[in-house]
């Protein structure tokens, strides 16, 4: 009489989704591993010295797993938020005090923090084991990116609850964008780009004004982080992991000799 | 290592080796010799480790190792594949597996190959060398040292064999004649008077074939090869600037991506702002008080409309409330007559000059003149800044 356990594992429906039993020996692991679409992105083995905590710090991977947590609870909290002046102060505190599980927006707030905080340890450590050195030093590089697009995304989320802080904080963040040589429209050098006698450079033309929208951080400025730190920037971390990724895997694994 | 049923290598080697030292072999003495040489090898095999005989020098003493009979060491003998024996392989170009498929052949039957011709067992006994000749060499030297001290004790001396290095023997088997040379130490070379290193020769590449039509480089230009080809007026046209289809695919791709970065960056300035007009009235100059700075502008308009004395004048002019040092909104403190900022503590005197905390110069003005219905009109799209002298311009105030 085969039990439960074995009527399901035989059966049509559990057959069609995982192909193979579970494995018993090194080869149909390999089976396993290379047949799964989320298995087969691990490698089938690492080395030991790859776990080796005191040596690897695991920051790299607690930075992406914090990545996956920031972008589960973001998800959610897209439900409930609205993005405009009308809504957006209202919707968070809606989220802490009326919704459910709305922990979650102190969860997404913890999170980053967090992850600005693995992301300089992780590049702390890559720098004291000498894990930027030939080959590997355009994945440095590619880490560095990845830093910024982090400092970004905690930029670009710290407007989205538009309470005092928040409006404050990214006025006088932007505001050295205006500063800023040439392409600032305070800066020195903004009147070179002048054609015609039409100033190139103005408080309407400048990279301020392209990073919030408009002359002031306003509707418009809202709009615009609301996009970056929900799509543009995550798509543009993720390519960057993906890649980030590939390069240890190939560079010879977490933690390989140099 | 050997079954009973085959010799091994070493065995074969030594074999041979004694086959050449002795030269033509004779039955009688070597049949004791032969049974010794078989145990020897037996005995040396076994072990299987490498000795202290490290060159092949040191067999010469092997000297006078029985012959080709010795081979077919009787003990062993178990007719090996008899279609082998029967096949004599080829005086030339015997590979290895030959060889040793004949030596193995050779020892089976016990007399018969016994008569064969003296040529035969030559040909026939050739020592198969190892896969690995290095390893098989000291063996070989080995149970070749065994014999010849059997040998020594059966008396029978046979002269020194002319080379005993492997490459010779198979050469010898293969019937080349002069054996090509195997490698050799530089000191061996001097010794023997050859080259250490033969010159290589030099490779003559062949002549590289002709391109196909479809790699030749096209001639440019429209008139050239009308009749040949199908392209068209504009692919003959952009092939001119292009050079092939695949130079001209890779431009266009270049361009297009060119045109959308560049769309793309104006793309993120935004033709429509949603802000208050620039230009607004502010109210009579007369229902200001001296002193007085209005602030029901401030919200909407980021405005602070004030009369005072700027350097012994009076005069009506609009600030901007923005504070100088990080662009934070100052408030106006009614009680202690001064602008402070909330952010840092900057503060300002009611005509905007910048007195304590980190702002660097005064707040600025807007420009302010008095309109057509007689109404204080500020015009935003101006400012003024004051450390550069620009409060003395005439449309940043209006004097009273």
């Amino acid at each position: 009489m085969p039990s439960l356990s074995e009527v399901i594992r035989e059966s049509q429906i559990w057959k069609s989704i995982f192909r193979h039993p579970m494995p018993v020996d090194r080869r149909n692991r390999i089976v396993v591993m290379l047949t799964n679409f989320f298995l087969h992105l691990h490698p089938v083995s690492i080395k030991k010295q790859g776990i080796a905590l005191s040596y690897t710090w695991c920051m790299g991977g607690v930075t992406f797993f914090l990545f996956l947590v920031e972008t589960v609870t973001g998800v959610l909290l897209m439900f409930y938020y609205r993005p405009t002046l009308e809504w957006a102060y209202t919707d968070i505190l809606a989220l802490r005090d009326v919704a459910s599980l709305g922990i979650l927006r102190e969860v997404h707030r913890w999170g980053a923090h967090a992850m600005v905080i693995t992301v300089w340890l992780h590049m702390y450590r890559v720098f004291l084991t000498g894990s930027y050195k030939p080959p590997r030093e355009f994945n440095w590089v590619i880490g560095v990116i990845l830093l910024l697009l982090t400092l970004l995304l905690s930029f670009t989320g710290y407007l989205l609850p538009w309470d005092q802080l928040a409006i404050w904080a990214i006025t006088v963040g932007s505001n050295m964008a205006r500063a800023h040589p040439v392409l600032g429209h305070e800066g020195p050098g903004a009147a070179l780009l002048t054609v015609d006698g039409i100033d190139m450079i103005t408080a309407a033309s400048d990279a301020r004004f392209g990073l919030l929208g408009a002359r002031f951080v306003g509707e418009e400025t809202l709009n615009r982080f609301y996009i970056l730190h929900c799509i543009a920037i995550p798509l543009a971390a993720s390519l960057l992991i993906a890649i980030h990724f590939w390069r240890v895997r190939k560079d010879g694994g977490i933690s390989g000799p140099l | 290592m050997a079954d009973n049923k085959k010799m091994s290598v070493a065995e074969i080697l030594a074999a041979a080796r004694a086959n050449k030292a002795a030269g033509e072999a004779k039955a009688a003495g070597e049949a004791k010799a032969s049974g010794e040489a078989k145990a020897a090898p037996s005995a040396a095999a076994s072990p299987a480790v490498d000795d202290g005989a490290d060159s092949t020098n040191s067999s010469v003493t092997v000297t006078d190792n029985p012959p080709a009979t010795a081979a077919e060491a009787p003990p062993a003998g178990k007719p090996t594949a008899k279609p082998v024996a029967a096949a004599k392989p080829k005086p030339g170009a015997m590979s290895i597996a030959d060889i040793l498929a004949a030596a193995r052949a050779d020892k089976g039957p016990k007399a018969a190959v016994g008569e064969a011709t003296p040529a035969a067992p030559t040909v026939e006994t050739p020592p198969p060398v190892a896969a690995k000749p290095a390893a098989a060499k000291p063996v070989a030297a080995k149970p070749a040292a065994k014999p010849a001290a059997a040998n020594a004790e059966g008396g029978a001396a046979a002269p020194k064999p002319a080379a005993l290095d492997t490459a010779s023997i198979l050469a010898a088997a293969r019937g080349a004649g002069v054996a090509k040379p195997g490698p050799v130490s530089k000191a061996e070379a001097k010794e023997k008077g050859i080259e250490a290193v033969p010159a290589k020769k030099k490779l003559e590449a062949p002549p590289m074939p002709a391109k196909p039509e479809y790699a030749q480089a096209k001639p440019t230009g429209k008139g050239a090869k009308k009749g040949e080809s199908r392209r068209g007026f504009f692919a003959s046209v952009s092939s001119m600037i292009a050079g092939s289809s695949l130079a001209l695919g890779f431009t266009s791709l270049a361009v297009t991506h060119l045109l959308w970065v560049l769309g793309l960056a104006r793309y993120f300035f935004p033709n429509i702002l949603t802000e208050p007009p620039t230009k607004f009235k502010v109210g009579f100059p007369d229902t200001l008080a001296p002193g007085q700075v209005d602030e029901r502008f401030k919200a909407q308009f980021g405005v602070w409309v004030v009369k005072h004395e700027y350097e012994g004048q009076s005069q009506i002019f609009a600030l901007k409330t923005v504070c100088t040092h990080l662009g934070c909104t100052p408030n106006w403190l009614e009680a202690e007559q001064k602008f402070k900022c909330p952010c840092h503590g900057s503060g300002f005197y009611k005509d905007g000059v910048n007195f304590e905390g980190p702002a660097p110069r005064p707040l600025e003005r807007y420009a302010i003149k008095v309109s057509d219905d007689g109404q204080l009109e500020v015009d935003k799209s101006r400012v003024f800044h004051e450390e550069t002298g620009q409060w003395k311009d005439n449309s940043s105030f209006v004097p009273t």
